[in-house]
């Protein structure tokens, strides 16, 4: 929602409202085996109902994988550029950028402190779900 | 920053109706599950801050005021960052918990509800088993300087106090502490101090460990190398007790009398976390669940930070409690909208220390969950540590201060 939402005061138009309840209803259609589960359709639509009349932005219920792995990058990576670039600012960076110099890091191709250290700890889908997200940031 | 700029004119737009979380604590981990959770949910729960104190004051880099390289204001920040971003500051004092009722009362009168109540309240000292220390008018004598603010200035006092030819003695508690390199690293900035401006000077270490409980390749460099005949190691000391008047740490086997002593205390979850009742690991830190940091013994409850019972290998580190704030804070959104809680998380730490007052060394892992041990485990072949202190890891080791204060902050 971060990178969607430029506007966010704003009602969600119409068509992305009816978007929202397809896709509740899609996802209740899906595990429609359990009638647990069967039994929380009707609630789950209406709240996805309510959640669009109300034209809150809270029911995209698809959240962006790399959104938590990023996150962690965000701890050092993002914030005060009063303070100057020694850690560079990865919000709006070139994914293939991102996914290279992590790669690099990993790989030992590109000198570092700790970067090789922490970029060993995530997988390549990690790191590209991860690039996905930091690219689609606004700067 | 990028929220915090697309999220603007709705800041404030929780609605009455809106989900209630409290979150008691602004350290590293309240204050950024504070914000991710207005970050994340776009403005759509409703949150508010219990914080005791007026500022942020940092423990990362407050071994830096006592060493004398910087001033406590440089590690102090407010919480207007949070308040623009519709978070709801209270300067109080949680007092009493309901958690059937899911209310917290304060010490100041008002009584909050809330749908998600999250604990961040650090740790509590414990001075059951140092008889010279029961009393406040004792512990005043003794400054920890293990929660960054006052007493961390009130020790700086003293080193600038002591005269030349003075012994620093520092007492180290037995695993699990707050900060594990930090202790080692207060040894550093004051044999620093010492170097410069009280050369005839010396810093001991009375360690109830065995050994040196992290970077321990670097800190004993150091104390060969730079700071040879400074620093004094004793490792296998047990406190028995302190006598503040007589300024002496007493041993097992051994009495050490110094002109300023520094006794960090045994610690345990912060005092509203045992009243409750979910300091359930030894009594003493609070289990979760690392999906969510829900506590294990209190459903609606979540615990982030040095208060909670840790995996092995993970840290008691500001970075740490950052990192669990924003898996909370995630897994609360996503509980309040009755979605699924992200079931692989992953975290990472990055924890610097200074040597001197211009070169630093890191200690950093990568911790992923894991389903079948239902734990938090070291990614294999992640993590590490510096080969040397450098001065670029001390201008990583600032900009790592300045970005981690706004992502928890703003």
């Amino acid at each position: 929602m971060r990178d969607r939402t430029g506007a966010n005061s704003g009602s969600l138009r119409a068509p992305a409202c009816f978007l929202l309840i397809a896709r509740a209803i899609e996802f209740d259609t899906e595990i429609g085996d359990d009638a647990a589960m069967r039994s929380a359709c009707l609630p789950r639509l209406f709240v996805a109902l309510w959640g669009a009349c109300a034209c809150l932005p809270v029911i995209a219920a698809e959240i962006d994988p790399g959104r938590d792995i990023a996150a962690n990058c965000a701890s050092c990576h993002h914030g005060d550029r009063s303070t100057g670039a020694a850690i560079p600012d990865l919000a709006g960076m070139e994914k293939a950028t991102i996914i290279e110099r992590v790669r690099e890091f990993r790989d030992g191709r590109r000198p570092s402190t700790i970067m090789r250290q922490l970029a060993n700890g995530y997988s390549d889908a990690q790191i590209e779900a991860a690039a996905s997200y930091l690219a689609a940031q606004k700067r | 920053m990028l929220l915090a700029r697309t999220l603007g004119a709705c800041a404030n737009a929780a609605p009455a109706s809106a989900p209630k979380v409290v979150v008691v604590g602004g350290g590293y981990g309240g204050a950024t599950a504070a914000r991710y959770l207005r970050l994340w949910s776009d403005g759509t729960i409703a949150v508010t801050l219990v914080e005791r104190d007026a500022a942020f004051v940092s423990c990362p880099l407050s071994n830096l005021v006592i060493g004398g390289s910087r001033q406590l204001a440089d590690i102090s920040i407010g919480y207007g960052g949070l308040e623009k971003l519709g978070v709801r500051r209270i300067r109080g004092d949680a007092d009493v918990i309901d958690a059937s009722a899911r209310t917290v009362s304060l010490a100041q009168g008002e009584t909050l509800a809330y749908d998600r109540l999250i604990l961040a309240p650090g740790v509590d000292f414990i001075y059951d088993g140092i008889p010279g220390l029961r009393s406040p008018a004792a512990q005043a004598l003794v400054p920890h300087a293990w929660k960054a603010g006052p007493q961390t200035v009130a020790l700086r006092a003293r080193l600038e106090a002591m005269r030349d030819g003075g012994v620093f003695a520092i007492h180290v508690p037995r695993v699990p502490y707050r900060c594990p390199p930090g202790p080692y690293e207060r040894a550093c900035q004051v044999a620093n101090y010492f170097l410069r401006q009280k050369p005839k000077s010396k810093v001991i270490i009375l360690d109830a460990n065995e050994e040196v409980q992290s970077k321990k390749a670097l800190f004993t460099a150091a104390w060969s190398g730079r700071y040879r005949g400074y620093v004094e190691y004793r490792p296998n000391s047990e406190l028995v007790d302190v006598d503040p008047a007589a300024s002496t740490i007493k041993l097992d086997f051994d009495e050490v009398r110094a002109d300023v002593i520094n006794v960090i205390p045994p610690q345990r979850a912060g005092g509203i976390a045992r009243q409750l009742g979910i300091a359930n690991a030894n009594g003493s830190f609070c289990q979760v669940d690392f999906l969510s940091y829900e506590s294990t013994a209190q459903k609606y409850v979540h615990v982030l930070g040095d208060a909670i019972q840790t995996a092995p290998l993970m840290p008691k580190s500001g970075h740490m409690a950052n990192q669990h704030g924003k898996v909370c804070a995630a897994a609360v959104v996503a509980l309040l909208r009755d979605q699924e809680v992200n079931p692989s998380p992953l975290i990472a730490n990055a924890c610097y220390s200074y040597i001197d007052d211009k070169e630093a060394a890191h200690i950093a892992s990568v911790h992923a969950y894991d389903r079948e041990q239902k734990t938090m485990l070291v990614v294999p072949g992640s993590g590490g540590l510096s080969s040397a202190p450098s001065i670029e890891e001390a201008v990583y080791a600032e900009a790592w201060a300045r970005n981690i204060w706004f992502d928890m902050l703003g």
